[in-house]
């Protein structure tokens, strides 16, 4: 039996473990586009500044040492599920009898026709390669903009910060982490991180990349400021990497549509990771998520099914990030934004340590902690596995807002 | 496989096994340099009560362990002995095993920056916490000897 694993990142290793438990004999074939070995993806902003090395955030197991699998470095890009095999950016082909497709997320670049954006000094960070080029191009640079104020854009820039570079953050919403945080606590980190003289604007949009002689300068915004720029990053959020699926007959719906057992709707082929489309427990919408662990376990799940085991996709949230911020750990979940008085909002501040409970009747959707963090995978877990709460909804929140430390 | 195990109805409540396990996690493993050092090391069970009801919350090393598949950093890992334990050099303090811990027995080191998680005392046969409880309402079973006890207790109610 022939594994093939399209990926490089967690998702194929905890994949290929799978396979690996099953069917200790399985030829497990690993594509891997980068010519790295496996490393820790959210680590690479770390890597900017030098507070870790690229051999630091590398898997201290990794998933094709030895015979566990081979690791091919190519790139798939087509896939004919009649003939049961992948096309490699290379020219080669390889066969399959099971395939999972673990090929993750690609940056997003806005406006792909914004005048500059293809100028020395721009830069997206999604990889290990990025994260390198853009330290070896920080000599050079005295100021920096990150355009999008996520994790990924507000992580940046405090490294950025770290090595002394004048860092303005550029988010398009009224808030910074529109997607993990409210609007208070946006707030309290927009102004911790302005304490760090790190610049933050919001409601703002670049409208073009200044550039001299090729080499970006500044940007200039909508509202018409400039704000100088070394150096630019495109921070915009990520989408699901499946073009090389588009004649494969492989149902897609934003994400790869797969069952329960990550079956996508062709034979023998399988998706995990951040290129599927799940259904959120917290608002039983459709969604994707770049969410580390539902890396690992969707990549499990279907590594299981791929080798004759029974496993199922456990229930997923596209929102449930931990980070600290300036200083400020912070832990979201679930639903964050609400404005329909369907739901019950219990919130409790404590200079700046908050905490946010929202409850569809009896049960917990949403929550945030800033500040204390202590118990929060409780909560996460009510969420995550729609726990009814019935009367003892009530000591929930007794617990969560007295214990404030 | 050997695992803690609380017997609930023996709890009383007391919080030696808290103390102990601050002890053993001190510098000097002595109640002095628990709470005298710079940084007093943080517990890693927790007695809770609701009620009448006391118990020791304590970390299950799961098999299925939602710390471990949460960690970004590769710094949770599980040792020889089953024990989920944390590489110091390689946490960075994102505290995304505090988000996935089920139940809440992770806890944030905010002066060491660490997460801090029980690691059933390596340098210990039997964990301070066993060691310390007076009821041994805590204890290391096995799990093969737990079944042999629970059988036993079974037959023992049947007779009365």
């Amino acid at each position: 039996m022939k594994y093939v694993i399209v990926g490089g990142s967690v998702t194929a290793a905890s994949g290929q473990a799978a396979i690996r438990r099953n069917r200790p004999e399985a030829d497990i074939r690993v594509v891997a586009d980068e010519p790295v070995p496996f490393y820790y993806r959210p680590l690479i902003p770390y890597l900017l500044d030098g507070s870790k090395t690229a051999d630091e955030i590398l898997f201290t197991d990794q998933p094709t040492a030895g015979t566990r699998a081979e690791l091919i470095h190519d790139r798939c890009v087509r896939i004919n599920p009649k003939k049961k095999v992948i096309g490699l950016q290379s020219g080669k082909e390889l066969a399959y009898d099971k395939l999972l497709l673990a090929a993750g997320g690609i940056p997003i670049m806005l406006l792909q026709n914004m005048v500059g954006l293809d100028s020395k000094g721009v830069f997206t960070l999604r990889s290990l390669d990025d994260a390198i080029k853009i330290r070896e191009y920080l000599p050079t640079c005295r100021t920096a903009v990150i355009i999008g104020g996520g994790l990924v854009g507000i992580k940046t820039a405090e490294a950025l910060m770290r090595v002394g570079l004048a860092v303005t953050v550029i988010e398009q919403q009224p808030q910074i982490l529109p997607l993990r945080a409210d609007l208070t606590v946006a707030a309290t980190i927009a102004a911790r991180l302005k304490k760090q003289n790190i610049n933050v604007l919001t409601k703002e949009a670049v409208a073009e990349i200044i550039t001299q002689k090729g080499r970006a300068n500044g940007v200039c915004l909508a509202s018409g400021g400039i704000v100088p720029a070394d150096l630019v990053i495109m921070a915009v959020g990520v989408r699901a990497n499946i073009d090389f699926l588009l004649e494969s007959g492989i149902k897609v719906d934003h994400g790869v549509v797969v069952n329960n057992r990550m079956r996508t709707s062709v034979p023998d082929i399988y998706a995990a990771g951040d290129l599927i489309r799940f259904i959120d427990q917290a608002t039983g919408e459709k969604a994707m998520s770049g969410l580390w662990s539902n890396a690992v376990h969707t990549g499990s799940v279907a590594g299981c099914s791929m080798s004759g085991g029974r496993s199922e996709m456990p229930p997923m949230l596209s929102v449930m990030n931990s980070t600290e911020i300036a200083g400020l750990p912070i832990i979201s979940a679930g639903l964050l934004h609400t404005q329909s008085d369907q739901y019950a909002v219990y919130t409790e501040a404590q200079g700046e340590k908050y905490r946010k409970l929202i409850f569809d009747q009896d049960r917990l959707v949403g929550m945030i902690f800033l500040g204390d963090v202590s118990r929060a995978g409780v909560y996460t877990n009510l969420i995550r596995n729609r726990i009814p709460l019935g009367d003892r909804r009530d000591t929930v929140i007794r617990e969560v807002m007295t214990k404030i430390r | 496989m050997q695992f803690l195990y609380a017997q609930t109805d023996r709890c009383l409540g007391c919080r030696s096994c808290e103390i102990a396990c601050r002890i053993e996690h001190s510098e000097e493993k002595n109640l002095f340099s628990a709470v005298s050092q710079i940084h007093p090391p943080k517990k890693r069970l927790f007695v809770e009560q609701q009620g009448d009801r006391k118990e020791p919350v304590l970390c299950h090393h799961c098999d299925d362990s939602p710390c471990m598949a949460a960690c970004i950093t590769g710094s949770l890992y599980r040792d020889e002995r089953g024990v989920i334990r944390r590489r110091d050099e390689r946490c960075i303090g994102c505290w995304s095993c505090i988000m996935a811990c089920p139940f809440g027995v992770v806890a944030r080191d905010a002066n060491l920056h660490l997460a801090v998680k029980c690691d059933r005392c390596p340098d210990r046969e039997i964990p301070a916490c066993v060691a310390s409880c007076p009821t041994k309402a805590l204890r290391l079973v096995d799990a093969d000897m737990l079944s042999e006890e629970r059988r036993q207790e079974y037959m023992l109610r049947e007779e009365k």
